[in-house]
């Protein structure tokens, strides 16, 4: 490790390619992985309308989802992540792109509501998942590139808009489709951003009621579908149409108390193998946890998230670089926000949206943007701060200008 | 950060790099947090409130059936079966199912099953159920013919389930001791109360899974509580005795025209009850009898006994040595005490008789004379003893304890009439238990009615039954000496004498009470008697009852005949040979 303190601006790639890797985050998030891999196999392996007969066909399209998301996770790790920023742009542009296609006929398709689907030969590819980290590269981007040019190192007023601006084209494409959740998870990203670069408090409140503003017309004015003020309701009182918008919070409720301290063992929970509660291996995945893993079990994956958004969180800090920073802290808001709002609705604490549990739900391209923003906070902390000596200034300094090319 | 920087520049920048560091920190807490509000949550739905989800995701996600646990059978002291339980179903219906065809469904159950039509078609019309009753207790081939009918009409929503059927195959065969159930299958009456848990079992239950929509899930995880079978019971009764004593004693309650009667034949060993009949009696097979019809009488009534008490009288005062069969008694034409004139069932003038005399002419005033040579405490003492005024141990619901006042209460009078049979209630069961006592040396054994259970098919016998001696083996055997007497050509009962057999009996003729008034009825009696056979080596003790006959009745008269038939009979069959003894020559007259 002290080979790293003063480390060559180009280190030859391949040499101690372990070296600086953040073995609490990859334990944890392949904690997560195994266990998702387990509870996603479960709740499927009785429901033969979905599996068509083989048991194990969703647990084999999960490892090969997680397999590929880690090869890619892998290739952005063990890229250097001044090298990510120089993609950025071709990222975030990649991502509007994929949002735009959707709209385009024989392409995009909807599922459940949502016009958030792309075809592509035998895949279903959601680019809003991609969207998320296009975002976080590009607002880090924005940021880092504006602060850096002025050699700052906090953001100005007039750097607000052109970051807003960055954040507000996906999410006009993703209220399109519309999809409620990912918009949620682009706000809270772009709110932890924001807060991190240092905007000031008073921009940060007018956000906020800007926010609340839309919010407030979006529904007097029927921009919501039915079926999302439904939910919203439902969430506030389940028992108001036990059948429809508030089945779901209710059989999630069900399921999970009905598995107690310890739970009823995996493979064996009445209400998952029954197939009570609906699309339980992607969006309520966490109440086959419940079920079947019981208090403790759920309560480990809590706390395995808990692992993952600490670490994100420690890198951030420990970030050398502005980007490294506001990409880590935009990262650990997707997963955190992610987590809380599918944790909160299987729990009956946060009203229900289709968002999935971060490396633990069923979904190809969740998984795989998933696993590459994981791939981005490996790269960050391999450069950064694992090896940051006691005093602050000169050295930070002068990697940050160094990180500029 | 380059020197040049001018210091407010400086100062504004070092500020935000704080307000950055102060975010992360604020970003922490906010995790931890939101983390600590799931916990939270997880705990209060799993931890604490999780019973009641667990409740609700068993009724959300199941439905339910009851698996009938098969009641115990109840059998003869042989294995014969008293008391079965026979496969049969209820026609039970889906009304979500049958509302649309209701009337077609229930022309093929009126005709198959002989359903009531309009009924019929309401219950196939229940709004708002998915379950419906249509029959219960149909015999299973029944079903399968009225099920057959019904797909073969294409019509469908009727299902059965198990619903077994309590079957008597001997009809009225011991009928009051076994008793019966009723329509949900429990015991409201004889064995079938008293041992109704035990016989009962516990029914089990299945638990299905059911989709969102209802059906239920095949091959999906079910819980399913095995039922216990109930636990059977085999009696001390011998069914082919009790058919015999229960035809004869109906006859002889018809014959006489009595109110009731009641037999029962006990082994003198073991105080087994082998017979215990009851006239009239129901059929428990048929649904149409009162509920009163289904009481025992054999535990369950009281009546005054008369002189069959003597034999009681004589034992106690010959086991305290103060009378042999040949004691002379000299009795008055008539007694006056406490104002009231007792006198005998015969007139007669001062006549001198033996103690076997009296026992043998029945004759009250020399009983009373010679009881008073005991004092109250004594005489309650051998009447509590012998079993009266208290349980006999039988162990079955309702049983009586009898009226027997405490001897603080006693007068004078009290004292004389107790002795004979009067001013005392017993229930059948108590007295013939009593002069079982006397028939076995002197030893009271408790009777029982179960013999052993049926566990499994193996059979578990019953524990032994406890016994006392109430007075000696000589006392006994003195008074079974008096007791000879009464079936000779002289005694008062030669129709109870058994040709070829030594019978010692006791006639009773007891002026009855009504129960209305409280006060003695003339010309209305309770006629009984008790014997065992063969008098020097005893097998069975057996005890006629009949009340109310029309006429008065005797006795000897009435009951003995009845004894006769039903002691012979158990003699017979269970090939007791006569033991060839002569009878004593015991002087009644002096």
């Amino acid at each position: 490790m002290s080979a790293l303190v003063t480390p060559p601006p180009r280190r030859p790639r391949g040499l101690r390619a372990w070296a600086g890797t953040d073995w609490w985050l990859i334990g944890a998030v392949g904690a997560l992985l195994v266990v998702g891999s387990l509870l996603v196999w479960s709740a499927t392996q009785s429901r033969e309308d979905l599996t068509g007969g083989d048991g194990t066909a969703y647990l084999q399209r999960h490892g090969v989802n997680i397999a590929i998301g880690a090869v890619l996770g892998w290739l952005v790790a063990r890229t250097d992540h001044r090298q990510i920023r120089l993609w950025a742009p071709i990222i975030y542009t990649g991502s509007i792109v994929g949002l735009l296609c959707v709209f385009i006929p024989g392409v995009g398709a909807t599922i459940n509501g949502s016009h958030s689907w792309l075809l592509l030969g035998g895949l279903s590819l959601q680019p809003a998942e991609f969207a998320k980290l296009g975002v976080v590269c590009g607002m880090a981007l924005v940021l880092a590139e504006r602060t850096e040019a002025g050699l700052r190192t906090g953001m100005k007023d007039s750097d607000l808009l052109p970051v807003l601006g960055i954040a507000a084209v996906p999410a006009l494409l993703i209220l399109g489709q519309p999809d409620l959740g990912t918009l949620m998870v682009m706000t809270a990203i772009v709110v932890g951003v924001l807060a991190m670069a240092g905007t000031r408090r008073r921009w940060m409140l007018a956000l906020a009621a800007g926010a609340v503003t839309v919010v407030a017309v979006a529904i007097t004015t029927g921009v919501l579908k039915e079926y999302q003020l439904l939910r919203f309701q439902a969430f506030t009182d389940p028992s108001l149409d036990p059948r429809g918008a508030g089945y779901n919070t209710i059989q999630a409720r069900i399921a999970i108390g009905n598995g107690g301290v310890t739970g009823q063992g995996l493979f064996h929970g009445s209400q998952t193998q029954a197939g009570f509660v609906p699309e339980q291996h992607t969006d309520f995945v966490f109440t086959v946890a419940g079920e079947e893993l019981g208090l403790l079990g759920a309560g480990a994956i809590i706390v395995l998230v808990a692992i993952v958004l600490w670490r994100a969180l420690l890198i951030a800090r420990r970030s050398a670089d502005l980007f490294g920073q506001l990409a880590a802290v935009g990262v650990c808001c997707w997963f955190g926000f992610q987590a809380f709002q599918n944790i909160g609705m299987c729990l009956g604490i946060m009203p229900v949206t289709g968002v999935p549990l971060p490396l633990v739900s069923y979904g190809g391209t969740s998984m795989f943007a998933t696993l590459m923003a994981v791939g981005l906070l490996l790269s960050i902390h391999r450069r950064s701060g694992a090896v940051r000596p006691s005093g602050s200034g000169p050295v930070v300094r002068t990697r940050l200008e160094r990180s500029r090319f | 950060m380059s020197p040049r920087r001018p210091r407010g520049e400086a100062a504004r920048l070092a500020h935000g790099r704080r307000t950055s560091a102060r975010r992360l920190r604020v970003c922490f807490v906010l995790i931890a947090v939101v983390l600590s509000l799931f916990a939270g949550r997880l705990f209060q739905l799993q931890g604490i409130d999780s019973g009641a989800y667990a409740a609700r995701a068993v009724a959300e996600g199941t439905s339910s059936v009851v698996l009938n646990a098969a009641r115990g059978e109840i059998t003869d002291r042989n294995g014969a079966p008293l008391a079965t339980s026979v496969d049969a179903v209820a026609i039970t219906a889906d009304p979500k199912m049958t509302a649309s065809s209701a009337t077609e469904i229930a022309e093929v159950l009126v005709q198959q099953l002989g359903l009531d039509y309009f009924r019929t078609v309401e219950r196939l019309r229940k709004p708002g159920s998915r379950f419906a009753y249509l029959a219960r207790k149909v015999p299973t081939y029944d079903a399968d013919e009225a099920m057959a009918a019904l797909e073969k009409a294409g019509l469908a929503g009727v299902f059965t389930e198990r619903d077994p059927l309590r079957a008597y195959p001997g009809d009225e065969v011991a009928a009051n001791v076994l008793g019966v159930v009723d329509a949900k299958g429990e015991g409201v009456a004889g064995l079938e109360r008293s041992f109704d848990s035990m016989l009962a079992g516990k029914d089990g239950r299945a638990t299905y899974e059911t989709s969102p929509s209802g059906e239920r899930i095949p091959l999906a995880d079910s819980t399913v509580t095995e039922p216990r079978a109930g636990v059977g019971l085999r009696t001390t009764i011998d069914r082919d005795l009790q058919w015999y004593a229960d035809r004869r004693l109906a006859q002889a309650v018809k014959e006489s025209k009595s109110d009731w009667g009641v037999a029962i034949t006990l082994d003198t060993k073991t105080s087994q009850v082998v017979q215990m009949s009851q006239a009239p009696t129901f059929n428990p097979n048929d649904r149409d009898f009162t509920i009163d019809s289904t009481k025992a009488l054999a535990w369950q009534s009281v009546y005054e006994p008369g002189s069959v008490q003597k034999v009681v009288t004589m034992a106690a005062l010959a086991d305290q040595g103060k009378i042999t069969p040949s004691t002379r008694i000299k009795i008055p034409s008539e007694m006056e005490i406490d104002d009231f004139t007792i006198g005998d069932y015969w007139d007669h003038g001062t006549i001198k008789l033996t103690a076997a005399g009296v026992i043998a002419k029945s004759s009250n005033l020399g009983t009373i004379l010679a009881a008073q040579q005991m004092d109250d405490d004594e005489m309650y003492g051998y009447l509590r003893r012998f079993g009266f005024g208290g349980r006999t141990g039988l162990g079955l619901n309702g049983e009586t304890k009898g009226l027997l006042a405490k001897p603080s209460t006693w007068s004078r009078a009290n004292h004389a009439t107790i002795a004979f049979g009067q001013g005392i209630s017993v229930s059948p069961i108590q007295m013939v238990t009593a002069v079982g006592a006397i028939a076995n040396g002197g030893t009271y054994v408790e009777p029982s009615l179960v013999n052993g259970y049926l566990r499994d098919g193996t059979v578990e016998p019953a524990g032994a039954p406890e016994q006392r001696r109430v007075v000696s083996k000589k006392a006994a055997s003195m008074v079974t000496q008096m007791m000879e007497t009464v079936t000779q050509e002289d005694g008062s009962a030669p129709q109870a004498a058994i040709p070829g057999y030594q019978v010692a009996g006791k006639t009773g003729t007891a002026w009855r009470v009504d129960p209305d008034t409280g006060r003695y009825v003339r010309g209305e009696n309770t006629v009984s008697f008790v014997g065992f056979a063969p008098a020097d080596k005893p097998r069975f003790v057996t005890y006629v009852v009949l009340d109310n006959p029309a006429g008065g009745g005797s006795g000897g008269g009435t009951a003995g005949p009845v004894f006769r038939d039903i002691m012979s009979t158990a003699l017979q069959t269970y090939g007791v040979a006569p033991t060839g003894a002569k009878a004593p020559d015991t002087p009644t007259e002096w």
